[in-house]
């Protein structure tokens, strides 16, 4: 196959798809809206997973001890404590620098403060996590280690945010997949009707010595020029409206930057491509193998 | 040229070939006649390995054409050229359906352009070369057949019914056209029922019916006398 050939099955790719319109278009606006979806799930996915992230970074969880322990049962905690998996670092709050600490905050209230007796507070450990996903973990970890009193954090807000997110993935990836099934249900089809369209012509390419693989691969080109044009046209469609969101927001929110910060928008626009191409040469193969065999026995 | 041994040829319990022996020899120029059903297109159909016999030996040239891959079928059909009574001509202009053929075959552009002059000037219709099939008669579109059939200068060429859509004055053109390209070294092949046109070509026919060959009779006319 010469490149005179490839130039030639690549006019007829494009004159089929301009004589076939209306399938055509059909096919580019279900490559085109599916992929976008995809895209805008996917970058909502990714801030999202980001700002997960982000908010494990700052997510501390409290360790309260027990009063009446020595500092040197104070210090075997902490050490228990730093060398659970998941946690990042911790601190630890000495009830007495703690104590001094309030005193110093409540002067104005000194005659309460003087009714307390001796020290009331406990010693704190501030444990930071990995990551959110370490939350369980760690907790249980924690469950286990004597002379804790209490035990603080953040549940219902990171639970809640959590599952959240999970429903989110959820049904993103629902629907995700309905589009892209819908995509590949209607490029099928439109080769289909290409295949029925071209019996003539695959008739007369059979008989002046075109071999199979070369009919078939008029089909696939075509689906390959629809994958392509479609997906060319959804990654300009996110680019734009990555491009004004964006920049609306940012005049909005100043903290609108974590939208661009976790994203690498290139290999998105790459991804997406792919998964057109990939989509629609699956598309054009199923409808090839299972219409042209029998044009081409016939 | 063309050898055929024992061949036969079943559609489900239908015998349409019954252990079949002809030979064609190069250069020739035969009629296959015989009512409809008789097996004319399935012989044509086997030579372009379009069919495969069920039992027998079937060559085209030197090569047994039983056994050939993909790609061989190919080949094989690279030197045959093959006429429809249904002209079969794509909706772009004749030199399009022309350039066709030899666009696929990766031909360089001037190449295509010689080798569609050739054909229209021996074919005769090379005012229309830029006409689109609904402009042109009958006779006309077959002509275009015909040049497609030729363009790659095929050793054979088959013909099945060419004249079955065309009144007598074109179906005449015609057939003096592909006795013309006989004449230029093709082994040609035509089935047809067109009397008029056995008569006057007093060329060998080969009768079919009911699965068998009748007659062969060299310089024979459509009915036996
Ligand atoms: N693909 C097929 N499947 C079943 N029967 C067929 C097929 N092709 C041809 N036949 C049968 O074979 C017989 C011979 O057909 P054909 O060779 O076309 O005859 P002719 O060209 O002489 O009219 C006919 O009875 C026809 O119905
Ligand atoms: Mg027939």
């Amino acid at each position: 196959m010469n490149f005179r050939v490839i130039y030639f099955l690549i006019d007829e790719a494009i004159n089929s798809i301009k004589q076939n319109s209306v399938m055509s278009f059909l096919s580019f606006l279900t490559v085109t809206i599916s992929l976008s979806v995809l895209a805008m799930f996917l970058i909502v996915f990714m801030n999202l997973n980001s700002m997960i992230k982000s908010i494990g970074d700052d997510l501390n969880i409290s360790v309260y001890l027990n009063r009446n322990i020595s500092e040197d049962r104070v210090s075997q905690v902490r050490d228990q404590i730093k060398f659970i998996r998941g946690v990042k670092s911790i601190s630890i709050i000495p009830r007495d620098a703690a104590w001094a600490d309030l005193k110093n905050k409540l002067q104005y209230q000194r005659d309460i403060v003087e009714l307390i007796p001796g020290n009331p507070l406990p010693d704190l450990i501030i444990v930071k996590l990995k990551s959110i996903e370490n939350t369980n973990s760690v907790l249980k970890e924690l469950s286990f280690i004597k002379d804790i009193d209490d035990i603080r954090y953040g549940k219902s807000v990171v639970n809640k945010f959590r599952s959240g997110v999970k429903l989110f993935n959820f049904v993103g990836g629902v629907i995700v997949l309905l589009l892209l099934s819908a995509t590949f249900i209607i490029v099928a089809s439109t080769i289909n009707i290409t295949i029925i369209a071209k019996e003539k012509e695959i008739k007369i390419m059979k008989l002046v010595g075109a071999t199979n693989s070369f009919i078939k691969s008029v089909f696939v080109l075509e689906a390959m020029v629809l994958g392509l044009v479609g997906s060319i046209l959804a990654v300009v469609l996110i680019n734009a409206g990555y491009f004004i969101i964006n920049s609306k927001m940012q005049q909005v929110y100043h903290f609108a930057y974590v939208f661009t910060k976790h994203m690498n928008i290139i290999s998105l626009n790459m991804f997406v491509i792919v998964i057109g191409l990939v989509i629609c040469l699956s598309a054009s193969f199923f409808s090839v193998n299972s219409l042209l065999k029998s044009i081409i026995k016939k | 040229m063309i050898r055929l041994r024992n061949v036969t040829k079943t559609y489900q319990d239908f015998v349409v070939l019954n252990h079949i022996n002809l030979h064609i020899a190069k250069d020739e120029f035969v009629f296959l006649v015989g009512p409809t059903g008789s097996g004319k297109t399935t012989i044509l159909n086997l030579l372009t390995r379009e069919e495969v016999p069920d039992a027998g030996k079937i060559y085209v040239g030197m090569t047994s054409i039983n056994e050939l891959n993909e790609r061989q079928v190919a080949n094989l059909r690279k030197n045959i050229g093959f006429i429809f009574q249904d002209f079969k001509i794509l909706n772009r202009t004749i030199y399009e359906n022309l350039a066709y053929v030899l666009k696929i075959q990766g031909e360089k552009k001037q190449i295509i352009k010689e080798k569609i002059d050739r054909v229209a000037e021996l074919v005769g219709f090379e005012s229309k070369l830029y006409c689109y099939p609904h402009q042109l008669s009958g006779g006309e579109q077959q002509k275009v057949c015909i040049a497609r059939a030729i363009i790659n200068k095929p050793h054979v060429l088959l013909a099945d019914e060419p004249t079955g859509n065309l009144d007598p004055d074109a179906s005449l053109e015609i057939i003096q056209i592909i006795s013309k390209i006989n004449l230029d070294n093709t082994t040609v092949i035509v089935a047809t029922h067109d009397k008029a046109i056995v008569d006057l070509m007093r060329k060998r026919v080969i009768g079919l019916h009911g699965g068998n060959i009748v007659r062969d009779q060299q310089m024979g006319s459509y009915h036996e006398f």
